[in-house]
Parts: structure tokens; C-alpha cells; sequence
């Protein structure tokens, strides 16, 4: 920021409104938000209480599931990273201790209780996810320094942040524009980080003092991210590897246009749903919240839109290399033809990453790359305990005993049949972290089952693939998910508590659109 | 002349005949069921489904190198264990070749896990790996092999197996499960033809856990709480 526009907002801010907003010169300067730095938080007394009892009551979860006897069919380590898990789990929800030194204690765990060997435990930090997440760092520290993102979010709130409501619309709008563009969600992610970090910050919510409209941001987002991939057949590989098993198994072709007819509708209703339901039921916005904490309010912001003036040198060559980034990944179908091999997402935002930082060429430093590495760690370990739930099937045979316990016959009522089928595959996401694993396993089952009690299978595999990509329920459950979490906007029980409840409504909404608009379709009988 | 031709042919009859009843054999099943017992003997029951009656004596892929103590038929058969170029057969004989539908074979051999010299790895495990080539069989429809551990024994992890499961072969090659409180891993393939393999390599341990641990975590539960109490009056102070 330049001198003269410093004093600009300074001269602007001089119009006081509310005593507790904040300067916008603050607000804006990420600089004192930094990702990176650990922020001491205030608890309430409940989250007092939980963070005392938690490590007890982890420990206790513990020992219950791991000197139990072990279950047929599963084996002793995938028993043990059942344990660990839940461990790790209860941690996290109550913050007993940092949620990084958490992930820390399951990855040792995971070793000395033979759980998933010591390679593959350290193996993860690196995995594409933590270089993406790195990555997403690093290009986002380029849009805040160029000033780019402050110019995309004060836009957005000038044009629609009268009201909080508005502004989280607009990012949903968004996501769903972006969506059949990009495939990758993590992708996604990354272009729409460094907006809502800056519009969080406007709306007085950061890592350090996040507030309602920082968790309502981020997980609408997350869960748009998400939940709008499932609306295009395309929208992930687990959506086109389950159209393969249902042509295959089921002997129906699924083509892009019956996809998207049936499907999109319901993730439209859920997205609204979604919208409506954080900031008005569970994570409501007070007045404060509902509006800029900026002195001055709105028209502080559109002045400071005006006094950024025009586009600068340096933000078009920000605006260049991230450009560059998000060529690769809205093009990465035609790499093949093109160069012969294919750039995917996470090698597009490394090739970003080096432009940046490339001395003369890019525009930033090292020292000026924010990643918040204790949240790198967090997610490392959270990985390596999804992981290692797939790994020693743990999470297979989670799934299937599930199914092995309903005993299903040909007499059972096919909406029962269908709402279980939903129900499984919905919260499946909370022991599976890879959605091709959870694919693979689940949707042959649930053709064979389909056969066997003499149902056509696409009327229980199809809405069953369609929610293959609602992994919503916990920052570990998919890519975006753990990007965002590294933000430090929001818990992970502020996860699971929208997460499982918007899964919860999706499960009723499935239900009413088996009855009503996937029979009108065809799809269901 | 014609004398000299019918001899030829009647000679040819002879060699090839038997060469068939043994090579062109088509198996709609194969079961090995391995039962380990607790001094590291295993007691080996080959069950064979096959679909041509009209022979009379079979061999069978034989895949264990170790020392046989007994073999046990079904009324009506023979076996023993060949070797032919470095291969090891169980060619079972039978003089009634309609009975050749289904062929039942025990084997009892001894040491195939040897408890005192296998090396104990990482958290007292041991590793068994098991692989099966159809060295003899024109093609089996149907191959499933169940490793049954002596009683006290849990398998740890099941480390490899072929084939694997992936994309377009999602099922999974092998189970595992509980039989008379035994635990087993049953891998299972199809289509196994002349020269294809099956294979799996897993971890086996005892069952009984240490309860340092169980000590250990009930310590440090009670020393959180003594510890940290502080976590809960940090309002009463501020008041």
C-alpha cells in the first residue's frame, strides 16, 4: 500500500460510526493477521470444560476400542487405527490440546501401536494435498501482496456486501460458476482463498478473532467446493469411475445431460439450504457481524475501491502468473494433445509457485509467503490417520459390516432399502478420505445388491454416486477441506456440526427426490 | 502296410492318452485350506472340482516345499507328492475315472511355519507369505486358498496380494474372517490359467495385548486432570 493511499483511508476513517470498528487500514493488512502465528484464543466455559475433559475421555475412547476383542474381519492394525482415530478425533473437537500437536500424537501412535508402518506415516507430508496446500499459501501471499485479492473482494462487497447474506450468496454463485469449469476442487480452492481471506477480514473475522461470518464464509465455501461437483458428472474422477461401474455392472449408459438434470437441481436446493441455515440457525450473525466492521461502513470501502484507482504494474504481473496457474488447471484436458502429458493441479501450482518466487521474474519473497506450517502438520497427521483408516481397511469394513447387519431381503420396501443405501453412502466420507476408494468399494456392493434383490441398479446407484463428492463433515474428508482449515477461521467441531447436518438434511432431501423428482426421471421406481 | 499304420496309431493311443488325462484338465474349482496348528504343523485339504470324468489320474499344482508326514484320500483314490523339472505335483490316481469329478485330498505336512526359528519382527509379528501357481491345470475357474491361524493368533495387516484390487477388478482378493474362533485369510482369484500365480503376504501375531499401555495412558489421564486443573478456574480467577 502506498503512502498516500494510507492516508487517504486515514482521512476516510476519520468518520466514525461504531466505536468497536476496526481501522480498514488494519483490517486489510494481513500482515498483522498472519496465518503462520499461533493466536491466543479465549474460551467460553463450556469449551473450557471440554478442553479439560477431553485428553481423559480421548485416552478412555482409546483404550474401550483398542483392548476390545477384535471384531471378525478385521484385522489388528486396522483395529488400532480405529482407536487412534477416535483418539485423535475427540482431541480434536475439544482442544484439549493444539490441534497440530494432536495430529503430532496420532502419527506416533499410528507406529507404536502397529498400526500403519513409519514410512507411510511420514510418507504423507508429501503427499500432493500438503504440497497443494503449500502451494495454495504461496499463490495466495502473491494475490494479497499485489493487492489483487483486496481489489477482487472490495468489488465483491461494494457490489454485494450491503448484508452478510449477500456477500456469502456471491461466494456460492461463485463456486458454482467455477464449478464445471474447474474439475479440481482443490484448484478451486486455491483461486478463491485469497478473496475470502481478505473479505473475512473486512467482515472482522481472522485467525486470531474469527467470528460467525468467518466460519459462515469458509464452510459455505467448502461445502460449495464440494456439494457442486457432485451437480456435473465431470465434477470429479470418482463420479466418472462410478458411471463406469454403472454401465458395466448395471448395463446403463449415464450421459453428462442426465446427470445434470438430476442432479443439479438438488445441489441448487442444497446450496440455498446451506446459505440459509448457517448464519440464521447455527452459527447466527449478530448485527455487528452482518455488516463490514469497517469505521464508516460500506462507503468507507467503495472509497477505498476508488483511491486504489487503476490497475497497477505490479498486480497485473501478479494477476499474469496466478493467470498462467489458472490456465493449466481450466485446461488440463487439452495438456495431452498439447504438450504430450498432462500438468494436474498440483504441478500447475508448483510451476506457480516458482514464477513467484523466481528472483526479477516474480514479484515475492520467501519471507513474505505466509503458510501457517503448524497447520501443514495438523493436516499431515489428520491425513495419515484417513489414510491409514483406507489402508488397513478399517473404513471397508466399517462400511460393509454396516450393510452386513441390516439383513436385507427381497421382501425389505425399497424406499427403506434406498434411504439406508443413501444414509451409508452419505456418512461413508467420514471413514473414507480418497472418494475413488469409497467409490470402488460401495458402488459395486450396491449394484450387486440391487441385482440381487431384482431392482434395476441404477435406481439405487445413481443417487448413490451423486453423493460420492459430499465430503463434508471434516477437515480431513477432502482436499479443499483441509486447505481451508489451515486458515484457523473455524474448528473442527464448527466442521462436523454443519457438516453432519447438512448431510443429515441431504439424506431427507434424497429421499423426497427419489419419491418426486428422480420418478419423474425414471431413475427410481 | 495297414498293419504298420493301425500299430503306429494304437502305440501313439497309448503315449498320448495318459499325457492328456494329465495336461488338458479343466478345474471349475480349487480349495486349499491350510490349518495351521499351534507347533507350526499344517494339516492341507485340496478340494477339486473338475469338469472332464474321463480320466484317471490328475496332477494337481503342488505349491508347499515342506516335508509331507501323511496323505489321506477320498475311498477310490491314491496320491503322493512328484517332482517333475523342479516342479512339485500331488498327482492323485484314481482307477474309477467317473469319480474324477470331485477329488478330496489331506495332506499333512510339517514345520510350514516354524515358530521357534522364524524371525519375531516390529511388535512380535511374524510373516507368512503364500503363493500359488497353477503349474498344471489348463485353466481353474474358481481358486480359493484359506490360511487358518492356530487358535491365539489375530492377523495384523494383510501387506500384498495379487491380484489387487483396483478399478476394474474392485473386489477384494481376499477376506478375512473367524472359523471355531480361529482366525483365517481367505485370497481368492478367477480364471487362473497354465502358468498364472496367485500370491498373498500378510502379518500374524498373538492376540494378547500388553497392558503397560493400558497402565501408562490411565496414568497420564489421571495427571492431566491433576495437572491442568487450572484449565477450568482460569474464570474464577478473573472474577
Amino acid at each position: 500500500m502506498s503512502f498516500t493511499e494510507k492516508d487517504k483511508i486515514k482521512e476516510l476513517n476519520n468518520v466514525v460510526e461504531d466505536p468497536q470498528d476496526e481501522n480498514l487500514e488494519d483490517l486489510l493488512d494481513l500482515d498483522k493477521h498472519k496465518l503462520s502465528v499461533i493466536p491466543q484464543k479465549k474460551n467460553s466455559n463450556s469449551e473450557r470444560w471440554m478442553k479439560y475433559l477431553g485428553l481423559p475421555i480421548g485416552i478412555v475412547v482409546f483404550l474401550l476400542l483398542y483392548y476390545m476383542p477384535t471384531p471378525v474381519g478385521l484385522t489388528l492394525a486396522g483395529q488400532s487405527v480405529i482407536a487412534c482415530f477416535a483418539f485423535a478425533l475427540v482431541l480434536w473437537v475439544t482442544e484439549s490440546i493444539p490441534t497440530h500437536v494432536t495430529s503430532l500424537t496420532l502419527m506416533v501412535m499410528l507406529v507404536f501401536t502397529d498400526a500403519w508402518g513409519m514410512k507411510n506415516v511420514l510418507g504423507v507430508l508429501g503427499y500432493d494435498v500438503i504440497w497443494l496446500n503449500v502451494m495454495a499459501f504461496i499463490l495466495s501471499s502473491l494475490l494479497v501482496k499485489t493487492n489483487i485479492a483486496k481489489r477482487i473482494a472490495l468489488n465483491l462487497i461494494v457490489r454485494f456486501g450491503g448484508s452478510a447474506l449477500t456477500m456469502l450468496l456471491a461466494f456460492i454463485i461463485l463456486q458454482l460458476a467455477l464449478a464445471p469449469l474447474i474439475p479440481a476442487t482443490a484448484a478451486r480452492t486455491v483461486i478463491t482463498l485469497p478473496i475470502m481471506l481478505i473479505v473475512a477480514s473486512i467482515y472482522g473475522s481472522s485467525n486470531e478473532k474469527s467470528n460467525n461470518f468467518g466460519v459462515n464464509l469458509f464452510l459455505q465455501n467448502l461445502m460449495g467446493i464440494n456439494i457442486f461437483s457432485s451437480g456435473f458428472m465431470t465434477g470429479s474422477t470418482a463420479n466418472l469411475i462410478a458411471i463406469a461401474f454403472i454401465f458395466s455392472m448395471g448395463g446403463t449408459k449415464v450421459y453428462y445431460t442426465d446427470w445434470m438434470f438430476a442432479n443439479l437441481p438438488l445441489v441448487l436446493v442444497t446450496m440455498l439450504i446451506v446459505w440459509i441455515i448457517g448464519p440464521k440457525l447455527l452459527f447466527k450473525l449478530s448485527p455487528k457481524e452482518s455488516k463490514p466492521a469497517v469505521k464508516g461502513g460500506i462507503e468507507v470501502l467503495k472509497k477505498q475501491l476508488d483511491a486504489m484507482g487503476k490497475i497497477s504494474t505490479i498486480e497485473k504481473k501478479g494477476a499474469l502468473i496466478f493467470g498462467i496457474v489458472v490456465l493449466m488447471w481450466v485446461t488440463d484436458r487439452f495438456h495431452f494433445g498439447l504438450f504430450g502429458f498432462e500438468i494436474n493441479a498440483v504441478m500447475a501450482a508448483i510451476i506457480g509457485g516458482i514464477i513467484a518466487l523466481l528472483p526479477k521474474v516474480g514479484i515475492l519473497k520467501w519471507n513474505e509467503a505466509d503458510i501457517p506450517w503448524h497447520l501443514m502438520l495438523f493436516s499431515a497427521g489428520a491425513y495419515a490417520g484417513g489414510l491409514a483408516l483406507n489402508d488397513t481397511g478399517a473404513a471397508t469394513w466399517a462400511v460393509q459390516s454396516l450393510f452386513t447387519a441390516i439383513n436385507f431381503d427381497k421382501s425389505i420396501n425399497f424406499w427403506v432399502l434406498y434411504t439406508v443405501v443413501i444414509a451409508v453412502m452419505m456418512y461413508s466420507h467420514y471413514v473414507f478420505t480418497s472418494k475413488t476408494m469409497r467409490t470402488i468399494i460401495l458402488i459395486p456392493f450396491i449394484i450387486a445388491l440391487a441385482k440381487e434383490l431384482g431392482i434395476n441398479p441404477i435406481a439405487l446407484a445413481l443417487p448413490a454416486a451423486f453423493t460420492i463428492d459430499w465430503v463434508i463433515g471434516l477437515p480431513i474428508s477432502a482436499k479443499p477441506n483441509v486447505i481451508l482449515f489451515t486458515t484457523g477461521q473455524y474448528s473442527v467441531l464448527n466442521n462436523l456440526k454443519y457438516g453432519f447436518i447438512i448431510a443429515t438434511l441431504g439424506i431427507v432431501l434424497f429421499v423426497i427426490a427419489g419419491m418426486t423428482w428422480f420418478k419423474f426421471l425414471g431413475i427410481t421406481p | 502296410m495297414i498293419n504298420h499304420i493301425k500299430k503306429i496309431v494304437i502305440l501313439l493311443a497309448i503315449i498320448i492318452v495318459p499325457l492328456n488325462s494329465c495336461f488338458a484338465v479343466n478345474a471349475d474349482s480349487l480349495k486349499e485350506r491350510i490349518l495351521i496348528n499351534s507347533n507350526g504343523d499344517a494339516e492341507i485339504f485340496v478340494n477339486i472340482t473338475i469338469d472332464s470324468a474321463k480320466i484317471f489320474t490328475i496332477k494337481l499344482p503342488w505349491n508347499f516345499s515342506q516335508k509331507v508326514k501323511k496323505i489321506t484320500t477320498a475311498p477310490g483314490f491314491g496320491a503322493n507328492i512328484i517332482t517333475k523339472q523342479g516342479n512339485k505335483y500331488l498327482l492323485v490316481k484314481s482307477i474309477d475315472s467317473t469319480l474324477f469329478s470331485h477329488i478330496y485330498v489331506k495332506v499333512e505336512v510339517e514345520k510350514f511355519f516354524d515358530f521357534e526359528n522364524e524371525k519375531i519382527k516390529d511388535f512380535g509379528n511374524y510373516t507368512v507369505t503364500y503363493r500359488f501357481m497353477n503349474t498344471s491345470l489348463d485353466k481353474i475357474k474358481i481358486y480359493q486358498a484359506e490360511i487358518i491361524l492356530p487358535m491365539g493368533f489375530n492377523i495384523t495387516s494383510v501387506d500384498e496380494s495379487f491380484p489387487e484390487q483396483t478399478e476394474s477388478n474392485p473386489d477384494s482378493p481376499f477376506t478375512i474372517s473367524r472359523e471355531n474362533k480361529q482366525n483365517k485369510v481367505v485370497i481368492h482369484s478367477t480364471k487362473l490359467k497354465l502358468g498364472t500365480n496367485t500370491f498373498i503376504k500378510f502379518r500374524f501375531k498373538e492376540e494378547l495385548k500388553t497392558y503397560t499401555l493400558l497402565m501408562i495412558l490411565i496414568a497420564l489421564a489421571g495427571l492431566y486432570l491433576v495437572f491442568f486443573r487450572d484449565i477450568i478456574k482460569v474464570k474464577e480467577n478473573s472474577k
